[in-house]
């Protein structure tokens, strides 16, 4: 008897059951059961083109050459920490997450605030910041090239001002001009989520604060913010993730080597990729996904406590 | 994800504990193999190697579908007769050239026309290093637009010096010393190159009847060359010519940078240097040049050779001081005066040395070196499953039979010394043939001359200045907003020093 015809026998043995505990346990076995065929399918994919390959890629993080190498133990990993482009990476991309992550989730929660305290045309205000999500990057690319080149409209704007060109992207500025790619793209995605966390919080509690006489400092203190916990949790996850999905834009205005102050860990695996570094990429993989998944169970445990 | 996580710790430890126990030790479970001569080979590796019978297949993988393709079916054809049971398949990438023909006065005139592709080349290359990583590329690889230094630091390519030590066939002697040693990098010998060219200036002999240190034994950078005439620049004459073998298109920044190459980029220890003001002042000096009208204006810049000759149709090129010529070559400065109509064309020839030009002496680098390029070369994938047969494959190539074959470079010099003293009798009679003649004492006293200088130049060679695609790329596009005036020189080198700088680094 296969997995499938035990689970349908069971099913049909609840109808055999005698009393009503014994039914509902053999219900919830059948449950559990039948989640895990439906998840299978997905299962099967997530294994077979993300965890497998990972492990596949792991490998190499242990060889100094993808084809016919010696193994090296940990040297890699002692290598990519004292390589220059590596630590330069890591550093940007922390700079760039400390900066805008903080910064996109103040601006989102503000604008979603405002949009909430409105009382007509809430849509359309809620579309203009989500149209920069389904406009694709690509064609996005020329705008911002334009806008910022050192011959773009930008600096033409300052020399009507009598004020001197301004190098965009081959400066430190060139850091700004990404975290306001990022600000642009994102702000529309977290405002819809802390739009729903707002729309969660009771209208009582804002009213009895009201009655109570406090202040609107004291409402958000007290009311918004410890109830948009979780979903600020939430929010700041995706902002990580998304974070990471700036290179794209990135890449596509100022290619594979840009400014210093914008060169991410993104763009140093792509290089390694380029430059058949396997072992150095596979590396640098692996010791970004541990970070990540750190980074993420301490978060999700944070909130967990949060809730409670 | 704890499970993941832990499984990736396990696996961790699993890999720490392997480290501790066995050392550098290699396992069956990736399906990696040890028996083959890794890229820091050693003699007795290699000699276990070429102990081995010379047979079987190997492949050989090529950019180039006119010259390296010609010149390598050729040689499969050779060495297949020689070696039987051997098969050597050649696989190029690039599009067929264009080709045209036409009659004009009952003459039947072919042109061929190769169009610039730098897709094509770039798709190659992803193909190539695709094929690499995955342990299933050609056992030969020609290096005519592969990224060399990458593939040598990525331990791609063999190490040659052990087979040239260990091969009792190949004799280091036959083959110019200085050339040799000049390939090597880091240590050792991972490429080997068909033939050899390098640049050299002359001079205009009514223009500059008393000049002296000029010739055969001497050596100048352009701004050298622009210092000892100065004085005799009247403003309307040019003095000085540069051949053009190495394809130093771009005008005078082109030359200027190729000469200061290694002063601004140091592949070897990975530093970068623009920022030290000498960038900044080459590319100040030749807006300078330009302005004095030592070269043409607007030949500032990098161009293709496309643009400088369209340029060089449309303004009075004698009027300057410095400009490059195309075919350019030793063989025409020594049969000028022989009253035979050569038919050496490179690179759509429309001058060729003038009857009052001599030589002044060879191209030389800012740092003294000697530099030299080629039309062909080749290595040895260090992942070949028939080394043996790879190596006779390419030892073959270097061999007198093949160094004078017709469909290697016409104008640079084989690196077979027995080749190269009858490259220019071979020329010649081969030309004397079409026109119905034979050689002559005059031809004869050319072809001794010719040899004399051609060997004096090449004693000269001490450097091969292997260059990096992406650096070029990232100061041809940086030199670009100079040239147009929307950065300053101190600009570009910032911006230069940064990138170069984070690229070498990684």
């Amino acid at each position: 008897m296969n997995r499938f015809e035990k689970v349908i026998s069971r099913g049909k043995s609840i109808f055999d059951c005698k009393t009503k505990a014994e039914a509902a346990r053999g219900l919830k076995s059948l449950r559990i059961h039948a989640g895990a065929l439906f998840l299978l399918p997905g299962l099967i994919g997530f294994i077979i083109f993300y965890i497998w390959p990972f492990f596949i890629s792991l490998g190499y993080a242990f060889w100094d050459k993808p084809v016919n190498g010696s193994f090296v133990g940990f040297k890699n990993f002692l290598d990519l920490f004292q390589n220059k482009a590596y630590l330069k990476g890591l550093g940007n991309t922390l700079r760039f997450i400390g900066i805008s992550v903080p910064l996109n989730m103040a601006l989102s929660l503000g604008v979603a605030m405002l949009i909430n305290k409105l009382r007509r045309h809430k849509e359309p205000f809620s579309l203009v910041f989500l149209v920069p999500l389904v406009i694709p990057s690509g064609s996005m690319v020329s705008f911002w090239k334009s806008l910022f080149a050192y011959d773009g409209a930008l600096n033409g704007l300052l020399r009507t001002f009598g004020i001197a060109k301004i190098n965009w992207l081959d400066s430190s500025l060139a850091l700004f001009v990404m975290v306001l790619i990022f600000i642009w793209k994102n702000l529309g995605y977290n405002m819809v989520l802390y739009l729903s966390g707002l729309s969660s919080i009771p209208k009582e509690y804002y009213e009895a604060a009201s009655v109570d006489g406090a202040k609107p400092w004291q409402t958000f203190r007290h009311i918004t913010l410890p109830h948009l916990a979780s979903t600020s949790v939430l929010v700041l996850i995706m902002s990580i993730i998304n974070s990471f999905k700036v290179f794209k834009e990135i890449y596509l205005i100022t290619g594979s080597y840009p400014h210093d102050s914008i060169y991410t860990l993104q763009h140093f695996m792509n290089n390694m990729f380029s430059s058949l570094n396997y072992p150095r990429l596979t590396t640098a993989t692996t010791i970004l996904v541990v970070i990540i998944a750190l980074f993420t169970q301490t978060l999700l445990r944070l909130e967990r406590k949060a809730s409670e | 994800m704890k499970k993941i996580m832990a499984l990736v710790l396990a696996l961790i430890l699993v890999a720490s504990l392997a480290t501790c126990g066995g050392g550098a030790t290699t396992t069956g479970s990736m399906d990696r193999q040890r028996t083959n001569v890794s890229s820091g080979s050693t003699p007795s590796s290699a000699e276990i190697l070429l102990s081995g019978d010379i047979g079987g297949e190997i492949t050989i993988s090529c950019y180039d579908t006119m010259q390296y393709k010609a010149f390598l079916e050729d040689a499969a054809r050779l060495f297949e007769e020689k070696y039987p049971g051997t098969k050597v398949n050649v696989e190029t990438f690039s599009a067929m050239p264009e080709i045209k023909t036409s009659e004009q006065g009952g003459n039947k005139m072919t042109m061929v026309q190769m169009q610039d592709d730098p897709q094509g080349r770039s798709d190659y290359i992803s193909k190539v290093s695709t094929a690499l990583m995955s342990g299933e590329s050609a056992d030969i690889l020609a290096m005519d637009v592969l990224p060399i230094q990458k593939y040598i630091e990525s331990g791609q390519l063999e190490n040659l010096t052990s087979y040239m030590n260990t091969d009792p066939d190949f004799n280091r002697n036959d083959y110019p010393e200085n050339v040799l040693n000049a390939i090597e990098y880091k240590g050792g010998t991972w490429f080997l190159p068909m033939d050899y060219a390098f640049d050299y200036y002359a001079y205009d002999t009514t223009l500059l009847p008393n000049a002296s240190g000029f010739g055969t034994g001497s050596a100048f950078t352009v701004e050298q060359l622009i210092g000892l005439a100065e004085d005799s620049f009247d403003g309307s004459s040019k003095l000085f010519s540069l051949s053009d073998y190495t394809k130093r298109s771009g005008g005078m920044w082109g030359t200027l940078l190729n000469e200061n190459y290694t002063a601004f980029v140091d592949l070897e220890n990975k530093k970068a240097n623009f920022n030290d003001g000498s960038f900044a002042a080459l590319l100040e000096s030749v807006k300078q040049y330009s302005e004095q009208g030592y070269i043409p204006k607007g030949a500032t810049g990098q161009a293709d050779a496309g643009a400088m000759m369209q340029r060089a149709g449309e303004e009075a090129v004698d009027r300057f001081f410095f400009k490059p010529k195309n075919a350019f070559n030793l063989i025409s400065l020594f049969t000028r005066n022989l009253g035979m109509r050569m038919t050496i064309m490179a690179e759509g020839d429309t001058m060729a040395i003038g009857d009052d030009d001599e030589i002044a002496g060879i191209a030389a680098n800012a740092d003294s070196s000697v530099p030299f390029t080629y039309s062909q070369a080749y290595g040895i994938n260090s992942n070949s499953a028939n080394k043996e047969t790879a190596w006779a494959f390419l030892s073959f190539l270097l061999s007198e039979e093949m160094q004078l074959n017709t469909n290697l470079s016409v104008t640079a010099l084989p690196l077979n010394n027995a080749a190269r003293e009858k490259k220019m009798e071979t020329t010649l009679t081969s030309t004397m043939g079409k026109q119905g003649g034979e050689l002559n004492e005059n031809h004869l006293e050319a072809i001794a001359k010719y040899n004399e200088a051609a060997e004096q130049l090449s004693g000269l060679i001490n450097a091969y200045v292997l260059e990096d695609a992406t650096v070029n790329d990232m100061i041809s596009s940086e030199v670009q907003y100079f040239f147009e005036g929307t950065k300053t020189a101190d600009e570009v080198a910032s911006v230069l020093q940064s990138k170069v700088d984070l690229y070498l680094s990684e």
